[in-house]
């Protein structure tokens, strides 16, 4: 009898022990479900630390000042990949680049729900949806530009550039790749210009080395900002160009090494933002860079940059842990702060 | 007149070295709970015993070493001891977390000399096969300070220790298994008068091609990993000389070769054979010992230690090697007083040479380490411990290392002690902190750590049949200026190291044996947890953030079984490993597992010669599990192995 109770005792500890032992979600968000259809506010990308697959999606509710956290995951109970590159919005569809995954995840712009993904890519990074209903995609490891049928999502063609292309900018009828890499030994100072309408690359125009982001101001000039090489090489440069890849102005970068990045423009697109540490503005009709910041970094190591209706300034800390959101006004003052995923680096609005 | 005996007693408590005038005992807590399997003639040997101070030091049984003789000691030790290890799967990358610390503070002896790379600071336990030495030991905490700075979280020992009860033998072994799992090796050993020598060899490759579970998918789906194929290549040899009863020689060489795919996480783009590694190690160490009549010892030992390593991605364009020597000459000296005061010094000089075009220039490092030690017997119940040392490296300036501690024996048998102890270490900057280019900060300052312990230890042989072992320590440690990479505020794309963080690290943890022998049956069981809390501090107000470090489990247990029968043997092993948060802020966690491994073996003679067989089964329940976050790990696999043992 007393053995019987001492095999019960076993199989009870053995079975509290299994239990303990029991599964748990791999994140504890929630699953309900989100709706940001008419809601004012932005997306925030976080990358996540490479090759941890930690990316997520935030979302920042201007009225309600509510984050939502890790929206894709929400939607789908999955997670979105290994280093969030970039978002952009097309109709009632957002497309995220997930660089080191190789894919493309499409979602429901109203609840993040995946309608597709995309594959077959080696390194995405940047996407460009031009008025001729293609999508342009650059990769890190290949010396080409992807097009994609965007109601398909097949790869119809690639553009040989020659080089590993960054970021893409429309000008009418051109596409402005930046060719940021030095992968292969390959020149990083150069942008090619790519003809939307034959998809070929028609010229590359020497700028200074790292060209890393552009914006297009309100006279339809290119504003391309030039970082200098990974090891200070040259000066760091802002340039000006026409549609047609002529430079009209250059202006060079001063002071204690500076690395400037995340050039974007504001909504009327007549001023010009950037990271160089702190956060600076000019006038695109300034001859000068300017030397004093518009917002001060104080010790926060700021990362991600977007002057739209509000200017979004994003610090990721140590880089292990979730970063933070910061919101300014247009003035520069400072309405409000919140923490968003693991190295948040970029913004889309919902709009 | 020289007698050099050997003595190993029946339960292989105690090894000693029997000698024409002196008489000295190196008492071993952990042996007295696993029988060898060697049959000795047992021999009454009686002297004074001389204790030495343990604190938490844990022996792997050697039981345990030879059922895992084919395996890494990343393998082994993720099976029996309460450690944990970020591996990146089968023949692939695996560090330690030991007590919460990362993998740069915890040391790796080798015969007394450490082998962490130069470079990194850290070592990679694939790369250590457990047939490469005789004893391994785990130093957890402050005690690992006797052998040297910077095992914040302790040190562990690999050591290679003469065995003058072996015959003149021969052995070889053939194992095969799942996923293209292949192991030829064998062992010699000659004996000829006093010199002792000792050849093993295996050469081991895998495909590692097994199937998983990819949830990172729209559509979860079975995948086959691909692009983890390894292989690795080692020769060993040691050479023991007793040159007369006074002086003893030993000579140890170590080399290997090893090549291995590294696997993508299944997070990110599968590209097969994107990215490889060859590493090559080389390690030599020649020892002379002297014990003279009056209980005074002397050691000089010297060592060589060798590393190339060569990534290749072939994506990135990235063709790196870097390659690293590193000399060792080491003296020391202890005294024995018939007071029963032991004082022990050391003398160790350590000079780096690196040279890899990620640094700007060759680098020379040299790093001389001071020791000394007094251990006193207050009558029977009291031991009081005090050591200190001091290191001396170019560039950067270490604090003196203090360690106390004091031992109670309530028993006149002693087989109850009580300890406590404090001690301060520091751990220097590896070189890639200090020089690599882009990001080395040559400013760092070396880790400090301060670390408070107690424990317990009790032992108790019933009938000579049974035994019980218990050991429980807790601990709370602190490091400061704990050595973290960031992206440098200005240019994100450049990671920086700088003395960052603060971390707090306590826990405890308990190890239990029990042993029992009737007839031709033996059962030997260890049960062995570990909890730990790692919290870091924040830089402004010192303040806990409460917050589990990533990738450092609570909670650890192991439970092994090992019963033999006749010419029968059975092992059943089981590890649990808790949650492990991925990241700093706990939002992301690794599932806890619990693996379950068993294993059967049979041995029978032929004529003078002796085989046999095993079969193991790892992973009996099919669990999927992870170390580190989307690198998939095997479900259930199985080994079959044959060896075949010449004795003469």
């Amino acid at each position: 009898m007393h053995y019987k109770n001492f095999f019960y005792f076993l199989c009870f500890f053995f079975v509290m022990f299994i239990s303990a032992c029991s599964d748990e979600p791999e994140n504890p968000e929630n699953s309900s479900e989100n709706n940001f259809s008419g809601r004012r506010g932005f997306f925030i990308i976080n990358e996540g630390l490479f090759q941890q697959a930690n990316a997520s999606i935030d979302f920042y509710d201007l009225d309600t000042k509510e984050v939502l956290h890790d929206i894709f995951f929400t939607a789908n109970q999955r997670p979105l990949g290994d280093v969030a590159q970039s978002m952009n919005k097309v109709g009632n569809k957002i497309w995220i680049v997930v660089n080191n995954s190789g894919k493309i995840e499409i979602v429901k712009s109203k609840d993040f729900k995946s309608i597709m993904t995309l594959t077959g890519f080696t390194s995405p990074r940047y996407l460009l949806f031009h008025t001729n209903g293609k999508a342009y995609l650059s990769d890190l490891y290949k010396e080409s530009l992807y097009v994609i049928d965007t109601l398909t999502g097949q790869t119809i063609k690639e553009i040989s550039t020659g080089k590993s292309c960054e970021y893409l900018i429309e000008a009418g009828n051109y596409i402005f790749a930046l060719n940021w890499s030095s992968l292969n030994d390959s020149l990083n100072n150069t942008v090619t210009i790519i003809d939307a309408l034959s998809d070929s690359a028609i010229k590359s125009v020497i700028l200074t080395k790292e060209p890393n982001s552009a914006a297009i101001d309100k006279n339809g000039n290119i504003w391309i900002l030039c970082s200098g090489g990974f090891f200070y090489e040259e000066t760091p440069a802002l340039y000006c160009m026409n549609p047609q890849g002529e430079i009209l102005k250059k202006l060079e970068f001063f002071g204690n090494q500076p690395y400037p990045t995340r050039l974007c423009i504001n909504p009327s697109r007549d001023t010009l933002f950037y990271l160089n540490k702190d956060v600076y503005r000019m006038g695109i009709a300034d001859n000068d860079l300017p030397s004093l910041p518009f917002i001060q970094a104080n010790n926060r190591s700021l990362y991600g940059l977007d002057a739209g209706n509000y200017i979004l300034l994003s610090d990721p800390l140590d880089y292990q842990q979730n970063g933070n959101i910061y919101v300014y006004s247009r003035s520069g003052q400072l309405l409000s702060t919140f923490q968003a995923g693991m190295i948040p680096s970029s913004f889309l609005w919902n709009e | 007149m020289l007698i050099f005996d050997r003595v190993l007693s029946q339960d292989n408590s105690s090894i000693a070295h029997v000698q024409s005038d002196s008489l000295q005992i190196v008492h071993s807590y952990h042996n007295k709970i696993y029988p060898d399997t060697i049959k000795l003639k047992s021999i009454t040997v009686s002297a004074k015993h001389i204790e030495e101070t343990h604190f938490s030091t844990y022996r792997i049984p050697k039981i345990v070493m030879e059922a895992q003789k084919e395996r890494s000691l990343g393998e082994m030790l993720q099976k029996v001891a309460p450690i944990y290890l970020k591996d990146y799967g089968p023949g692939n990358t695996s560090t330690i977390t030991l007590r919460g610390t990362n993998a740069a503070q915890t040391q790796i002896y080798w015969n007394g000399v450490p082998i962490n790379a130069a470079g990194t600071g850290q070592t990679d336990f694939s790369t250590i096969p457990v047939m490469s030495g005789d004893e391994i030991l785990i130093l957890p905490g402050l005690v690992s300070l006797e052998k040297g700075s910077g095992g914040l979280g302790g040190s562990i020992e690999i050591n290679n220790n003469l065995r003058w009860n072996e015959n003149n033998r021969c052995e070889a072994n053939i194992e095969t298994g799942s996923f293209g799992y292949q192991s030829y090796g064998g062992k010699a050993a000659i004996r000829y008068k006093t010199l002792q020598s000792k050849f093993y060899t295996r050469f081991q490759s895998a495909d590692n091609d097994f199937e998983y579970i990819n949830n990172t998918l729209a559509e979860p789906r079975k995948e086959k990993r691909v692009g983890a194929s390894n292989h690795q290549w080692l020769v060993g040899e040691d050479f023991y000389l007793n040159t007369d009863s006074l002086n003893s020689i030993e000579i140890h060489i170590f080399t290997q070769s090893l090549h291995r795919d590294i696997p993508s996480p299944i997070s990110s783009v599968q590209l097969p054979e994107n990215e490889k590694m060859k590493s090559d190690d080389a390690r030599i160490m020649a020892s002379w010992r002297h014990q003279s009549k009056n209980q005074f010892r002397l050691g000089l030992k010297s060592a060589w230690t060798y590393n190339y390593m060569n990534y290749q991605n072939k994506l990135a364009a990235i063709n790196s090697t870097y390659t690293t020597h590193q000399g060792f000459l080491i003296m020391n000296a202890s005294k024995y007083w018939k007071n029963n005061t032991h004082l022990e010094s050391e003398i160790r000089f350590q000079s780096q040479v690196a040279r890899t075009a990620n640094y700007a220039n060759n680098i020379n490092r040299n790093i001389t380490s001071l020791w000394i030690k007094l251990n006193h017997h207050l009558g029977s119940f009291v031991n009081l411990y005090a050591g200190m040392r001091k290191e001396i490296a170019e560039s950067t300036s270490t604090p003196l290392l203090p360690i106390v501690g004091v031992e109670l024996f309530p028993t006149a048998t002693k087989n109850l002690a009580f300890y406590m102890a404090f001690a301060k270490n520091s751990r220097i900057p590896a070189l890639n902190d200090l020089y690599w280019v882009p990001g080395g900060n040559p400013n760092l300052k070396p880790e400090i750590s301060h670390h408070l312990e107690s424990g317990l230890r009790f032992q108790q042989n019933l009938l000579n049949r049974i035994s019980f072992g218990l050991q429980v320590n807790a601990y709370s440690s602190r490091i400061k200026d704990w050595i973290a990479w960031m992206p440098d505020s200005v240019m994100i794309s450049i990671w920086k190291p700088s003395n960052l963080k603060h971390v707090k690290a306590s826990g405890f943890e308990i190890l239990m044996d029990i042993g029992c022998t009737w007839s031709k049956t033996s059962l030997n069981s260890r049960l062995s947890y570990a909890f730990n809390i790692t919290n870091e501090e924040t830089e402004d107000d010192h303040q806990e953030r409460q917050l589990q470090l990533p990738y450092t489990p609570q909670h650890i247990g192991n439970f092994s079984l090992y019963l033999v029968h006749h010419s029968f043997g059975f092992i059943y092993s089981m590890n649990y490993i808790g949650k492990r948060f991925i990241n700093y802020n706990e939002s992301y966690v690794l599932k806890p597992y619990l693996l379950q491994d068993v294993s059967f073996d049979y041995h029978f003679s032929v004529k003078k010669h002796e085989i046999k067989l095993t079969l193991k089964f790892y992973n009996l329940l099919n669990v999927q599990w992870e170390n580190i976050a989307y690198q998939p790990m095997p479900g259930r696999y199985f080994h079959l192995g044959f060896s075949f043992l010449l004795n003469h």
